[in-house]
């Protein structure tokens, strides 16, 4: 398969997910991510009515999204799509300006606190290179997410995606995410999380 | 000289002279260097489940820790505490040098002393007990188990233990052990195929957290296993359940033994296995149960009589089948009788030693000799709950000593523990050791601070969830001294260079070395007692005195592993055993219990209501939960807290919508001993009778972080503390009423009934 382009994906499994933060605490530590701003977060929805009542896990991170709106609007060209379809931020192009904030669909980006340039989940691209999982698919104490190359038919993000049903956030806005997941409800998404508790 | 032409030579090989610990795995890179990091394995020790972690090392500095994806247990999956251990270390408030109190009691004036000064007023006060007899005087308060600990409280004969996490299950404990003889069994969640949860919250909180959750999914998830689940709320499992029967609180009891009557009667029980593995008859069970039929449990539980009849019928006919016993059921006055009745279920279908069920718990062969040592258990029968009950007995106190325990937060009905401690004459002399100034600290005379769980040694064996035995090793990985260190230290040693030096941040020590230290200044029989150089020598001696270990070698092996399994080992797990493999001690299960009998309790499983008859209707009933992210050790870590802050009351939205209370208010909840004002959460996934509150928020002391107040420090994270304004929650301890189980003992820490106004 190595003369053939990668494609990289994640998947998360949602039927898996118990809502344990370990991916969004696995992230700060190895991005060094400042207090007060996410790469990747879980939410927690509140559905039904008592006794019938259900409550949904969503761990959000970015979809890498094979038409990053983010890096067509990028005015300094910072944002860039790798062949592999990483898309990351150039942090010594970034001026900060926030456009790429605005047009996200998903609301994945932050401007850094400290270093005052946009950020966002790149699949721990450090990582991957070196062969290495993203921190959060390593720690998921349940192996909810997988993560791989879908170009790649033994991969198990291949197997995963050819045998099961999997959807993405906002298919509509035309961005063709890359993160997808099984069992994902669309109330899940519309809802708006639950306060804290 | 035999020093320098050791060091000649290392060099000459062109060898770093310092040797780097662990494998160098390439599975850590450095994010901005691109470089591989060390991989050092050790234990997490943030919960009882004793995962495998990896810890990352980039030169000298620890920077990352994430789950070993060979430990057999946690398969390479963490929990959000286990990473957040990071900030436990590097914490800019932790406490790193003993204090001595000047002025009043819990003013938080302090002079910093010197270990030296530490362990002669501690061997004076030690010596003067144990020379005039009044040892007991001296009360331990382990919020942590440690090997070494155990042994120097029975060398010096202290009788006065308070043993936190023995006290924390004591119902489930003495109802699994008038059964079955063992405090607790393993639970072969992977390979069942029906699991009936009663209170039990494996995917946020478990005696097993990662491995019994991943098991739990992959069944559910894989093999099509169903989860059902009776809580008071709804918990991360009952959101994850193929269904969620909301129940009366402390209200388990009857509906298992109702689902039992429905087994016995439809003919579904195990015959077989009543006849041989039990010390009952069918018939004495059956007419035991003709009390608890199905409508009356739905009177009493408010879960629907066909609902129980049907999983009842289903939990009998799906097989394998388990029960899942937790904390939403034991925490009761009822507690003991609730778990011997839900237990009751699983002998009926003969669940025991079969995959799919509950089993013995094993431990290696090999080490049957070190068990006692590697899972000591103190006296029994010297079962101290707290403080408050020493007072009660009028027990003359000496020396309090809290070690990595908080009562003056954790107990129930806290301020009057705090007020205790706070009295000089109920408590003369008071010492925490613990890794930061926390309530029951800023109390005491002499506050020492405590080496995290990643800057010691250790030796623990867990339950094997599926394969063989495990041994556990904890080692240091932070904080590395370095070679110049090494180098310019006064007690230069080639030996040190050789193998990497760690001491603990700033002067914090191992509880083990301190014991030892004491030991030694005590002199006579106690020094006898624990002829140990230090923790790491006591580690190494241990690890040597396990054959089968020593074979596979020995200490060096399992640095680079993290844990050792027994592959020799006959028994092969408990996958495969057969009956003779039964302890032998415990070869039946006691459904009929002599023991209850002799003390007056009903022998066999029975309910007790608590509320029913009396709840008045502005009454509600006050659960406590641990979220998924609490941990001692992450009350003032930054990650943990930008997510759990707060902790709002569950309210019943209905309920709440008749009160006129709306979602966000604040309320004030009033019990009998106290009250305090939170915000209310209003939601559907909660019983209309009960409210409940996460534990381990409102924090008084501990740190900046655990209050939720933006400080500048080294970290520059701690400017960025956002929620300052929200507040850093309340603490339900509060207001719970301190009331125990006559039977178990436990304390029913969900019994407390609290009053609800706005305000």
């Amino acid at each position: 398969m190595s003369n053939k382009k990668k494609r990289y994906a994640m998947l998360v499994d949602l039927r898996k997910c118990i809502g344990c933060n370990a991916c969004v605490v696995a992230c700060k530590s190895e991005n060094d991510v400042p207090l007060g701003v996410w790469r990747s977060w879980v939410k927690k929805v509140e559905k039904g009515q008592y006794p019938d009542s259900k409550e949904f896990f969503l761990p959000v991170v970015c979809n890498n999204c094979d038409k990053p709106i983010c890096v067509t609007v990028c005015p300094v060209n910072a944002g860039i799509k790798r062949p592999d379809g990483i898309v990351y931020i150039d942090p010594h192009r970034c001026i900060g300006c926030r456009y790429c904030m605005a047009s996200c669909p998903y609301g994945v980006r932050y401007i850094n606190p400290r270093k005052k340039i946009a950020e966002k989940c790149y699949w721990c691209h450090h990582r991957v290179d070196a062969g290495l999982k993203p921190a959060c698919v390593l720690v998921c104490p349940t192996g909810a997410m997988i993560f791989g190359d879908l170009n790649d038919p033994r991969s198990d993000i291949a197997k995963a995606v050819a045998t099961n049903a999997v959807q993405v956030i906002k298919p509509d806005m035309g961005t063709d995410p890359q993160t997808f997941y099984i069992g994902l409800e669309q109330a899940a998404v519309e809802a708006k999380k639950i306060k804290e508790e | 000289m035999k020093t320098g032409i050791a060091w000649f030579a290392g060099t000459a090989a062109g060898l770093s002279p310092i040797q780097r610990p662990g494998s160098i795995k390439k599975d850590g890179v450095s994010r901005t260097s691109l470089k591989p990091l060390q991989v050092v394995p050790t234990t997490c020790e943030q919960c009882p489940a004793g995962c495998g972690i990896n810890a990352y090392l980039n030169g000298e500095r620890l920077v990352q820790l994430l789950g070993n994806p060979d430990h057999p247990n946690n398969q390479g999956g963490i929990c959000a505490k286990g990473i957040a251990g990071l900030n436990l270390v590097n914490d800019p408030e932790r406490l790193l040098y003993p204090l001595m109190r000047k002025g009043p009691r819990g003013e938080g004036q302090w002079t910093r002393i010197t270990w030296d000064e530490v362990y002669s007023t501690l061997a004076a006060r030690l010596k003067k007990m144990i020379r005039e007899g009044r040892i007991n005087e001296f009360v331990i308060d382990k919020g942590h188990d440690d090997p070494l600990l155990d042994r120097f409280i029975s060398a010096i004969g202290a009788t006065r233990t308070i043993d936190r996490p023995g006290l924390k299950n004591l119902n489930r404990t003495a109802a699994l052990t008038s059964m079955t003889g063992f405090p607790s069994l393993v639970e072969d969640v992977g390979r069942s195929r029906f699991i009936l949860n009663f209170g039990a919250n494996p995917y946020a909180n478990h005696d097993q957290f990662v491995g019994i959750a991943r098991r739990l999914i992959h069944a559910r998830v894989e093999k099509g296993a169903r989860l059902i689940t009776f809580d008071v709320r709804m918990s991360e499992t009952a959101a994850k359940s193929d269904a969620w029967y909301p129940i009366k609180a402390g209200t388990d009891g009857i509906v298992a033994l109702a689902m039992a009557k429905v087994i016995v009667e439809k003919g579904l029980v195990n015959e077989d296995f009543m006849d041989r593995k039990t010390n009952t008859s069918l018939t004495m069970i059956k007419n035991h149960l003709s009390q608890y039929t199905p409508e009356k449990a739905a009177e009493e539980s408010g879960v629907r009589a066909a609902d129980i009849e049907h999983l009842a019928v289903e939990f009998a006919t799906q097989k394998p089948s388990m029960v899942l016993i937790g904390g939403g059921i034991s925490d009761h006055k009822n507690g003991t009788q609730n778990v011997r009745s839900v237990a009751l279920l699983n002998w009926l279908v003969g669940n025991l030693e079969k995959e799919g069920g509950l089993f013995y718990p094993r431990y290696p062969a090999s080490l049957e000799p070190n068990a006692a040592v590697l899972r000591p258990r103190l006296n029994s029968d010297v079962n101290v709950k707290g403080i408050k009950e020493l007072k009660e007995t009028n027990t003359r106190i000496n020396t309090y000593f809290a070690y990595l325990s908080n009562p003056a937060y954790v107990e129930p009905d806290c301020e009057s523990t705090a007020s205790l401690l706070k009295d000089e004459k109920t408590v003369p002399f008071l010492v925490v050791m613990d890794t930061h100034l926390t309530e029951t600290a800023l109390l005491a005379d002499m506050a020492l601070p405590a080496a995290t769980y990643l800057e010691g040694w250790g030796l623990s064996t867990a339950p094997s969830l599926d394969k063989v035995p495990i041994l556990n090793l904890r080692q240091p990985v932070v904080f590395m001294i370095s070679t110049a260190k090494v180098l310019r230290s006064p007690t230069f040693d080639v030996g040190k260079l050789l193998e990497p030096m760690f001491r603990p941040r700033g002067e914090a020590e191992e509880v083990g070395n301190v014991c030892l230290e004491l030991a030694r200044r005590i002199k006579g029989r106690v020094a006898r007692n624990l002829p140990y150089k230090n923790t790491q020598d006591y580690i190494t001696r241990l690890v040597y005195s396990i054959s089968g270990l020593k074979t596979e070698g020995g200490l060096k092996n399992l640095k680079t592993q993290g844990f050792w399994t027994e592959k020799t080992s006959n028994s092969g797990g408990y996958r495969y055993s057969g009956d003779k493999e039964l302890p032998a001690s415990r070869q039946k299960v006691e459904i009929y219990s002599k023991a209850l009998k002799q003390n007056g309790y009903s022998p066999l499983p029975d309910y007790e209501p608590l509320f029913a008859p009396e709840k008045k209707k502005d009454e509600f009933i006050l659960t406590t939960f641990k979220s998924n992210l609490w941990a001692k050790g992450t009350a003032n870590s930054k990650w943990v807290r930008e997510i759990l802050h707060e902790n709002r009351l569950w309210i019943n939205k209905d309920v709440a919508r008749r009160l006129g209370i709306k979602n966000g208010e604040r309320v004030r909840v009033t019990s009998s001993v106290g009250s305090l004002v939170s915000r209310v959460l209003t939601t559907h996934r909660i019983h209309p009778w009960s409210v409940a509150m996460a534990e381990g928020l409102g924090h008084s002391a501990v740190g900046k972080v655990a209050k939720g107040k933006r400080f500048k420090s080294n970290d520059q994270d701690t400017n960025l503390i956002w929620w300052d304004k929200k507040g850093n929650g309340v603490n339900p301890n509060e207001i719970i009423v301190r009331q125990a189980d006559p039977i178990g003992g436990g304390l029913g820490l969900k019994d407390t009934r609290v009053r609800i106004e706005r305000i």
